[in-house]
């Protein structure tokens, strides 16, 4: 199995939400996070003084697929979530070791 | 030339990939384990004090590390659930505020990170936070589609 972390722009979590679960991927967790990449933000004046605008609010998704899936949710979230300006965000994924669904005690793929 | 790969290879043998045997080390081989180790990417989460976030991504900034994500948590430690009076009652606090940073860096990079992390959120109290690290399968830059080293 594979978690897929997403960092998103917020107006595009709806648009890969609904094709996550077009896809057949159903089940996510979401979190407000903040953060920044290489333009290290951008600067900006506010009443004559300049501000760097460093931590950006971005939503960060989580998803767990099984292995078979993961290229499949990789590629709908990249196509998906894309502007193709610089901010659209990135994708990490990790290997996990074990999933347990906690209402019925069943772990590996059967609890995703 | 050749030696020097093969030290490189050494070193890296720490991380549990798959090594290639040097018995029959020939020059391709080498140059495909670079390729193969170049891309080993880490997330280190560390979970420090709000007033640290600063100092942090100064100092990682300073490190020539850029990018990162933060994100509001609660949580506690071994020191759980310690009473604190406010107003003569007594309450139990056990879940406190912390910011959770994430980075992702390349594996070479990864220890000297930790090292700048630990050093600038440290104040030496208890709550000063852990630091975890992973290893990361893959990176994909949205905006690109690059993947890799090159999406970091």
């Amino acid at each position: 199995m594979k978690k897929i972390e997403a960092v998103l722009r917020h107006y595009k979590l709806e648009d890969v939400k609904n094709a996550l679960t077009q896809a057949g991927i159903t089940g996510m967790t979401v979190t407000e996070v903040r953060g920044f990449g290489r333009q290290r933000g951008h600067k900006e004046t506010y009443r004559g003084a300049e501000y760097t605008v460093d931590f950006l609010p971005k939503v960060k998704l989580e998803v767990v697929v099984p292995d078979a899936e993961a290229a499949k949710a990789i590629e709908t979230i990249t196509t998906v979530a894309r502007t193709g300006q610089i901010g659209d965000g990135k994708i990490f994924v990790t290997a996990l070791a074990e999933v347990v669904r906690i209402r019925t005690g069943e772990t590996g793929s059967e609890a995703i | 030339m050749w030696l020097s790969s093969v030290k490189f290879i050494n070193c890296q043998s720490r991380q549990d990939l798959q090594q290639p045997k040097l018995a029959s080390t020939g020059l391709i081989e080498v140059s495909l384990a670079r390729v193969h180790l170049a891309t080993i990417m880490k997330k280190i989460e560390a979970i420090i004090r709000h007033h640290k976030l600063d100092a942090v991504k100064e100092a990682l900034m300073g490190a020539g590390i850029q990018g990162m994500t933060v994100a509001e948590t609660r949580g506690y430690g071994g020191q759980h659930a310690s009473p604190e009076v406010y107003r003569g009652a007594e309450y139990a606090v056990d879940f406190l505020p912390r910011v959770k940073v994430e980075v992702l860096v390349d594996d070479h990079e990864c220890d000297a990170a930790v090292g700048v992390i630990a050093k600038a959120a440290r104040t030496g109290q208890v709550g000063d936070g852990r630091i975890m690290v992973s290893k990361i399968e893959e990176v994909v830059r949205v905006r690109t589609g690059e993947s890799g080293a090159s999406a970091l």
